[in-house]
């Protein structure tokens, strides 16, 4: 806070831990490195963590350089904590599979509902396609 | 004789046409400068009219100019307007263009026109030209005339023969015509364009008038600047611009004899060469050598593996002495050292005692941003050891402040800019009302406890007279 008081500045998070969720859901794990004025982000040694329910897996990836605009949220991750989780650390093709299947799961229910709604004559817009109006 | 009068009557009247024809002269002047050596000049309704005649009439007569020698009698009907003879040079590659799609519409054959077409144009043909270069038009005119053989010969003769520029001597027929006129100039400055071996089209067109006109002598126009720096080169940065050239111009360099390794400390730059097999020895090469020093290896050996049979040996000297001003434009904080065939000991001699950092930070901006990183890096680290935190136990992160100092200042910078506002209250009204708040509170605790204040943020205030536009505005213009 020492560069800017009163406000919150990402330098104050540089070379540290941080989890930044992207808008179109992944979940980077990563130290980072540089910033500029649109909160571009730049990631070192990123890992990508795909949960699905207890489970989770990384991929690391390595270097990520984030456009600001398609960041959520960003917090950073506190080293020194006990790290007292629940989730459990699976490989990666398992978290793949596992993430498929939920995928799979998603759809068919979606399709589902649109079925539904469509026989009563409403229909929901997607939420992920508004943007793109 | 009544001349023209000006409204002004303070100016005489031969000033007055002084003036004019100065400021024709200069506008042909400037007239050729831009667009070349025969540019448009009066009269060109009339040229345009003789033009327009000589056209009807060789519409009628191209279909017989359709064998090589058959030029005679049509050329020589010619007459009055018998332009070409007194035809301004060309002035425009356009002629080019036109005669290349003159020669295809006659069915692209290329003979090797006999030389009496040429040679028929009659040289007395001088039609009353107006002493100046024949328009555009006219040039298009005596184009389209067909004279098929004579353009197709023109411009296989211009492309054959070297368009050479010496001293020419003007065409006798045209001599009369260009006197006075401002390509006269030009052409005995410059030259000519060399007429070509086959002579003289049917028309008594000189062949050089095919060929575009000489550049003027004046300075090019609209050329960009010549460049002695490479467009993209940041300034300030004499290392990063030296690495640039040479790894964008790999030139040949001498390197100097290895015996030269003893450095005294401020060593004129010594190049270096290519030389394919030495690039083995580097990486193999174990010197015990200050980290700083590995690290410019290491670099070089980067930029080594970049270029294909360069080799830039860049070898810092580390400074024992401070370094106040700014290094020599080119050269790194010393200068380059060959850096193979030198036995390690000098190296170790010179690096021995490594230099306690000082205080003051030097002037880094010559040097690498690795290596500047790597510097401050060091720096902070050692402050850091120095100043412990409770909650640093982590290893020395090697890739830590990538950011520079400056970076982070920059974006905050603009960060800040962001905030501006004109006024304080209206767009930032919950932080103000809650500082103030927050500053009651301290007053009343302080009158307790002598605490020091919360550090406030000072947002930069955009005064609000400065923003208003006032459109500049004169005495007596319309609107004011």
């Amino acid at each position: 806070m020492n560069y800017v008081p009163g406000t919150a500045s990402l330098i104050d998070d540089i070379d540290k831990k941080h989890l930044v969720l992207l808008r179109d859901g992944r979940t980077l794990i990563g130290y980072l490195r540089s910033i500029d004025q649109f909160a571009n982000l730049v990631f070192h040694q990123t890992v990508e963590r795909i949960h699905v329910g207890k489970k989770f897996g990384d991929i690391p990836r390595g270097i990520f350089i984030v456009r600001g605009e398609n960041v959520v949220l960003l917090g950073e991750i506190d080293l020194d904590k006990p790290c007292d989780t629940v989730l459990q650390q699976v490989s990666i093709e398992e978290i793949l599979e596992e993430q498929r299947l939920q995928q799979q799961a998603k759809q068919e229910t979606e399709k589902v509902k649109m079925q539904v709604l469509k026989d009563r004559g409403l229909s929901i817009p997607k939420a992920d396609n508004l943007d793109e109006y | 004789m009544f001349r023209f009068q000006s409204l002004d009557d303070d100016c005489t009247l031969e000033e007055e046409d002084d003036g004019l024809v100065e400021e024709e002269d200069e506008i042909d002047q400037f007239n050729d400068d831009t667009f070349g050596a025969g540019a448009i000049d009066d009269d060109w309704q009339e040229e345009h009219k003789r033009l327009a005649e000589l056209d009807e009439r060789d519409g009628a007569a191209q279909p017989e100019e359709a064998e090589p020698g058959g030029a005679e009698p049509p050329s020589s009907s010619a007459g009055p307007p018998s332009l070409p003879s007194s035809l301004g040079f060309p002035r425009l590659p356009l002629t080019f263009l036109l005669e290349m799609q003159t020669s295809e519409r006659e069915g692209g054959s290329w003979p090797t026109a006999a030389a009496p077409p040429q040679q028929q144009r009659p040289p007395g043909a001088a039609a009353p030209l107006a002493p100046s270069v024949l328009s555009y038009q006219q040039q298009q005119h005596l184009l389209h005339r067909g004279s098929a053989p004579s353009a197709q010969m023109n411009s296989h003769s211009i492309w054959d023969s070297s368009l050479g520029f010496g001293p020419v001597s003007v065409p006798p027929a045209l001599v009369t015509h260009m006197e006075d006129s401002p390509l006269m100039s030009i052409i005995k400055e410059v030259g000519l364009p060399k007429r070509p071996l086959q002579g003289r089209t049917e028309e008594g067109w000189d062949l050089s008038e095919r060929v575009p006109p000489p550049r003027s002598s004046s300075p090019v126009i609209g050329s960009p600047p010549v460049r002695a720096v490479p467009i993209g080169t940041p300034p300030k940065q004499p290392m990063s611009h030296a690495l640039n050239h040479q790894i964008h111009h790999p030139t040949a360099v001498h390197v100097r004899a290895p015996v030269q390794h003893r450095y005294p400390p401020s060593l004129p730059r010594a190049p270096v060469t290519q030389h394919p097999p030495q690039h083995s020895q580097l990486p193999a090469v174990p010197r015990p050598v200050s980290p700083r020093v590995l690290s410019q290896i290491q670099r070089a050996q980067l930029l080594n593996s970049r270029g294909r049979t360069l080799i830039i040996s860049v070898y810092f000297q580390v400074a024992g002495f401070p370094r106040g001003g700014p290094g020599p434009p080119l050269l790194p904080g010393g200068g380059f050292r060959p850096f193979f065939g030198g036995p390690p000991p000098p190296h170790g001699h010179r690096m021995g005692p490594p230099p306690p950092i000082p205080p003051v930070r030097h002037n880094t901006t010559h040097l690498h941003p690795q290596h500047r990183r790597l510097l401050t890096q060091r720096l902070q680290s050692r402050g850091g050891d120095r100043v412990r935190s409770a909650g640093d136990r982590r290893p020395r992160d090697p890739y830590s402040n990538l950011m520079s100092q400056k970076e982070k200042e920059w974006v905050t910078k603009i960060q800040m800019m962001q905030l501006q506002s004109t006024d304080p209250y209206l767009d930032d009204y919950y932080y103000q009302n809650y500082y103030e708040k927050m500053e009651k509170r301290q007053e009343k605790e302080r009158d307790s406890s002598r605490k020091e204040h919360a550090t406030k943020l000072i947002t930069p205030q955009v005064a609000k007279v400065e923003h208003t536009y006032r459109p500049v505005q004169f005495a007596g213009s319309l609107g004011s």
